[in-house]
């Protein structure tokens, strides 16, 4: 892949030994703003002027090295849910960090975009980064937000922000960076074990699953 | 709104847990789907909802009007209205707070808690649990484990059941001898599937479970362990059969993921529906909440052709080949008066009525066989489960109606566990509650299958039903899924994203080649 | 608008595999060589760190990149500060969890751990920084044993961590009981668990109570489930050292052909003793033979034996061939089965030792607890209807422990049982069993 970073999470002659860190990032946004563009540009270096929605993908996976720590994000879209107002409480929940979406060139997106800024820090968990992102910079000759209001709403409600284009890549890969830096960087798999058990869930498909018939009533 | 596609394969009115899985099984496949719901909110009768939706919610089905219908316009067979009246489905519903300063106490909380309108617990290897990793819809959701398996003993104290290997080797409350016997018994359910270590073949079907124990003439603890809370099966119409695989079911649970044999879905029930739906939505489905079915139209071939649906501000209406509808949309003249109930109550309390000593939240069961004429489910979730702030416990309990009132049906119950009337310093004082009751749908639906001229392209799905896990919603989103699809595997688990391609294919594998400066053979 | 899923196929996916471990092992083998450049030049710098690092994360079996490691790091210690050099430590404590993580089995991954936690901890780094603390060590051992609680490697090296870092073994006894509780079948915990009691009673006593609570402990096990074994060894390795424990020490001189014992009880050894062997050699002793009482030791000398040619050409072998280990096998007149003692070769003072690693302080066979154990399992076995081998072969043991005589009948019945019924399978074993019983006891 051709991505600017670098890609996968495997070992290999390339990898360095330095801890994992895994975060759940959602995107939230109006129809249209851009935001499986962002997604797609970030993770596979690809832009389409007319992508179709993106099927049977749960979510996609890149990392981003920060100092001696891989951060890995989870990045859940939101399959045109949001679409007709239809988006699950779900979908954001365990969210750790958001990338909430406008398009500079449509004002009302700005304004839905403060909404769902507000939905997050009401509904998600107490500690979510959220980013501001002003997609389509690559339309500045149509802009409808300026730069200097968006800046002052994102400080006001303590937000990183940038303006962003998933067409040019620009600042594309700097905003997940410093979403990445934002991060509590602890291992996540230290973090599940060392830390008492009451609060950490079982996740069914994943790897918390016994081997048969280790503390089972079915051994042997 | 003009971008909303016409023509779907698949129609589902209803974003409950059947039509949920349906709309996953379906969009998987690659059918086009539409899934509407009339709720702004997720899960229909399953969704799960903090205090205020809570009180929101029973407001707005007590002022439902209990309008008569146009009957006559139904008469006429080229279209049916549907039902959007819920104070048909709920019949009753109530709820109070203690006093005014916990009302205020509570409001203020309200997002905190999480209350669910179907709760229920999962059987680690039971089918919805299966279903969940073989679709990698576990993807979506979290669950924690039902730390204490409790029941009743003979002097009404509340006792923990010690579940598994590991827990029975722990108890001190069993002597080593009954540790034994309780061993002996769970080791010869496990051995084979005709119990033979156990029971004669003849009598499985006609001996009941309770007596095949009394028969084995264990002491009385673990009689009340293995008939209340293993099987959960004290009726003499349960039949040894039924108990011993019951009990199986719970045994092969233990220790798949833990010492308990059930999960709770963390942050509540109603988060089922949402990780299908955004499975769904994820294959493409189209989601449009706050809209519903207002009637459908059908051809002269008996098939629903089309569907008007509405909302607030604006009708529209879809073309499709399926319409898959929740009992509680059913034409308002299929409604009749049903007399089988379920009975629900929501207790928002204080303390746990369980303590146990390691100072954790817990997540419990408690079966109370015969709490007067029915069988009560109690489940106790707190803190744990992210459902109710540190200090709060939030007790479900649901049965069969068999009274006047659905609060009729607990009050027993609620007498023996929390503080009413005379003072108990260790029981726990009752902050919330709501009573409600709804139709038995199970039985509604099976009442609707026997309509002669029910359209063929029609298919009804049912609610919510007073026992433990949500075994019957996958099987029959499965067998719905087999009639309309017949060809079709049932969810297959979806292909890694890694392996996805997204964008134009041949520009893809440029990219490939390109990377690693070779030829592309493939093809 | 309904877009279409585009999946990769099997051929494709296969293709892009194949190419990204080509690349991979091309990367890997270059790193290596200049890993191996570097070794032989003794180039101890920074950039070894670094592709070392990279390697080990890869594959952390390398044995020689560890040693690598090690011999840079010790000629950092030379130039960099303290600061400096905890930060480098550090940095190997977490390049070895990465590495575990990838291989929890990986011996010199776990060496490399060790190594630098004494390294560190000989220069109290550990008082200054938590990933080099002892304390934080264990949390570490209890992740890899969450993950895997049969990782024997993890549980030596949570045994290394106590011991060099003075940790409380009380509060790991509470540890075992946790683990054992969660899964009693694992043998692991037990082991460590046995491990624990030795150091925590090193010759000393064991009171009744905690000879209680372990009996009950086992008891727990084998009620729940007589069928595994983990309980029953643990309970064999407890009571063995029990029955040994009136032996307090067993010293062979094989220079001066000297043979001490030290008891924990009181008694005579001269009116009491049945017999003696040395690697299964019988010692005949002459008719005025003496056990002489000295201070708190009978020590005989093997001169005044009938069979001295014999035990004189053992003595000689022993003594020339410097085996480590000679096993000495001891009657009583109480009965049942002989005391059988590995005695090891102490290369500084060329003695044979044995030394009881604790004794319990109501030393009396037919004490209280130990009946009440018996008739325990008795109970049991009566339960399973005499059909479980373990319960038997315990129960045999045990009456054998308490008071041969009193229930040698029952001991034979279960023995025959045994051998004809329950465990034919190894006939032969139990009767030869039985032969020796009654040989050792005529």
């Amino acid at each position: 892949m051709s991505s600017q970073t670098r890609s996968g999470s495997g070992g290999g002659g390339t990898a360095s030994a330095s801890r994992t860190c895994q975060f759940k990032l959602v995107l939230l946004g109006e129809s249209s703003v851009g935001k499986s563009s962002l997604v797609l540009r970030f993770v596979k270096g690809q832009f389409h002027e007319f992508q179709e929605s993106t099927i049977g993908a749960a979510f996609l996976t890149q990392t981003v090295q920060i100092d001696d720590t891989t951060v890995k994000f989870e990045i859940w879209d939101t399959a045109g849910q949001e679409r007709y107002h239809s988006l699950a409480p779900m979908y954001y929940r365990g969210a750790q960090a958001a990338i909430v979406v406008y398009d500079i060139s449509n004002k009302e997106s700005f304004h839905k975009a403060q909404t769902w800024v507000k939905e997050l820090q009401r509904q998600a968990s107490p500690n979510i980064v959220i980013a501001l992102a002003g997609n389509k910079l690559d339309l500045a000759n149509k802009r409808a937000v300026s730069y200097e209001e968006a800046k002052q709403y994102a400080d006001e409600h303590s937000l990183l922000f940038m303006e962003t284009s998933a067409k040019t890549a620009a600042n594309v890969m700097d905003i997940f960076t410093s979403i990445a830096k934002k991060l509590p960087k602890s291992d996540v798999n230290e973090q599940a074990s060392r830390q008492s058990q009451n609060r950490s869930g079982v996740n069914v498909g994943g790897a918390n699953q016994n081997q048969q018939g280790t503390s089972g009533c079915a051994c042997k | 709104m003009s971008d909303l596609p016409k023509d779907y394969d698949i129609i589902i009115v209803g974003t409950g847990l059947t039509e949920s899985i349906l709309a996953g099984a379906l969009a998987r496949i690659g059918k086009s789907v539409l899934h509407i719901d009339r709720n702004q909110f997720y899960g229909g009768e399953f969704a799960s909802h903090t205090l205020n939706n809570l009180m929101e919610w029973s407001d707005k089905i007590k002022r439902y009007p209990d309008i008569e219908n146009d009957r006559e316009q139904n008469d006429k067979s080229c279209f049916k209205k549907c039902n959007n009246d819920l104070g048909k489905y709920y019949t009753e519903i109530e709820y109070s707070f203690s006093d005014l300063e916990t009302q205020d106490k509570l409001l203020k909380l309200s997002r905190k808690f999480t209350l669910d309108l179907t709760p229920n617990i999962f059987y680690s290897r039971g089918q919805l649990i299966e279903l969940l990793i073989s679709s990698d819809v576990a993807k979506y959701c979290e669950f924690k484990m039902v730390s204490q398996i409790l029941t009743l003993d003979r002097d009404g104290n509340v006792q923990k059941v010690p579940t598994s290997r590991s827990e029975v080797f722990k108890s001190n409350k069993l002597g080593m001898l009954e540790k034994r016997s309780m061993m002996q018994f769970v080791q010869a359910v496990l051995k084979d599937d005709n119990f033979n270590e156990l029971i004669e073949p003849e009598q499985l079907q006609t001996i009941s479970f309770r007596q095949l124990i009394s028969n084995k003439k264990f002491p009385q603890i673990i009689n009340d362990y293995l008939i209340n809370a293993v099987a959960m099966c004290p009726n003499e119409k349960d039949n040894a059969l039924k108990g011993l695989n019951d009990t199986k079911k719970f045994l092969t649970s233990v220790g798949r993921f833990g010492d308990s044999p059930f999960l709770y879905s963390m942050y509540g029930a109603g988060e089922l529906p949402q990780c299908f739906c955004r499975m769904s939505a994820v294959f493409g489905a189209i989601y449009y909440l706050d809209m519903t079915i207002d009637k459908f139209h059908i051809n002269s071939e008996n098939r629903i052709e089309s569907i008007t649906t509405k909302n607030d501000k604006e009708e529209f209406k879809f073309n499709c080949k399926n319409l898959i509808i929740d009992s509680s949309y059913a034409p308002i003249d299929y409604f009749k008066s049903i007399d089988n109930l379920i009975s629900h109550c929501i207790l928002i309390t204080d303390k746990t009525i369980y303590k146990n000593d390691d100072g954790l939240d817990h997540i419990s069961l408690l079966f109370l066989p015969k709490m007067k004429d029915t069988d009560i489910y109690m489940i106790e979730t707190s803190y744990a489960s992210n459902c109710s702030p540190q200090g709060y416990f939030v007790v479900y309990l649901f049965c069969r109606n068999t009274r006047k009132t659905s609060r009729e049906n607990f009050e027993k119950c609620i007498e023996t566990f929390f503080n009413i009337g005379e003072l108990d310093e260790n029981k726990p004082n009752v902050l919330f509650s709501c009573f409600y009751s709804h139709i038995d749908s199970d039985y509604f639906v099976h009442e609707l299958d026997k309509i002669s001229n029910r359209p063929n392209n029609l298919h009804f799905v049912s609610g919510c039903q007073p026992k433990l896990d949500f075994d019957h919603h996958v099987e029959q989103a499965k067998k719905i899924f087999n009639d309309i699809c017949p060809n079709d595997e049932f969810m297959p688990k979806p292909p890694d994203p890694e392996d996805i391609i997204f964008g134009d294919e041949t520009e893809n594998k440029n990219e490939i080649s390109k990377e690693t400066n070779q030829n592309e053979t493939s093809e | 608008m309904h877009g279409r899923l585009k999946v990769r196929s099997t051929q494709e996916q296969e293709e892009r595999k194949r190419l990204e471990r080509e690349k991979k092992l091309k990367a890997y083998k270059f790193a290596m060589s200049e890993c191996l450049t570097r070794i032989k030049n003794k180039d101890y710098d920074q950039v070894g760190l670094k592709i070392s690092e990279e390697l080990l994360a890869a594959n952390p079996d390398i044995q020689t990149l560890w040693n690598f490691r090690k011999n840079i790091i010790e000629s950092f210690e030379k130039s960099l500060n303290d600061d400096d050099l905890i930060k480098q430590f550090t940095s190997e404590m977490n390049l070895t969890e990465i590495c575990l993580k990838k291989n929890p089995k990986s011996y010199g991954t776990w060496y490399h751990r060790q190594w630098c936690l004494l390294r560190s901890n000989s220069k109290n780094f550990g008082e200054k920084t938590q990933q080099l603390n002892w304390k934080n060590e264990l949390g570490l051992c209890s992740m890899f044993l969450d993950l895997d609680e049969r990782n024997f490697h993890c549980w030596r090296h949570r045994f290394f961590v106590v011991r060099h870092g003075n940790l409380s073994k009380k509060d790991e006894l509470e540890f075992t009981y946790e683990k054992i509780s969660s899964n009693f079948s694992n043998y692991s915990s037990w082991h460590y668990r046995s491990k624990l009691i030795e150091e925590l009673y090193y010759q000393n006593l064991i009171d009744n109570d905690i000879f209680e609570k372990e009996l009950n402990l086992i008891e727990n096990a084998i009620f729940t489930d007589p069928n595994d074994q983990s309980a029953w060894i643990y309970q064999k390795w407890f009571l063995l050292e029990h029955q040994q424990s009136f032996i307090k020490e067993l010293i062979l001189d094989c220079s001066s052909k000297k043979l001490s014992f030290k008891f924990a009880k009181d008694f005579d050894l001269n009116q009491n003793l049945k017999f003696v062997k040395l690697n299964n050699l019988d010692l005949k002793l002459e008719e005025n033979f003496k056990w002489n009482f000295e201070g708190d030791i009978w020590n005989g000398n093997l001169n005044n034996i009938i069979n001295r040619e014999d035990v004189d050409k053992l003595l000689r072998n022993l003594y020339e061939f410097k085996e480590t280990k000679i096993k000495v096998e001891i009657m009583l007149n109480d009965g049942g089965f002989s005391n059988q003692i590995l005695l090891d070769l102490n290369f500084e003072s060329n003695l044979y030792e044995f030394k009881s690693k604790f004794q319990i302080h109501d030393l009396k066979l037919d004490s209280e607890i130990l009946n009440k154990h018996l008739t325990n399992i008795l109970e049991l076995n009566q339960f399973e209807k005499e059909t479980s081998k373990w319960c038997l072969l315990k129960s045999i043991e045990l009456m054998c422990l308490i008071d041969y005589v009193k229930y040698k009948d029952k001991i034979f019945y279960f023995l025959d049982k045994l051998a004809s019924d329950i465990d034919s399978f190894r006939k032969n074993y139990y009767l030869d069993l039985k032969q020796k019983l009654i040989a050792n006891n005529q």
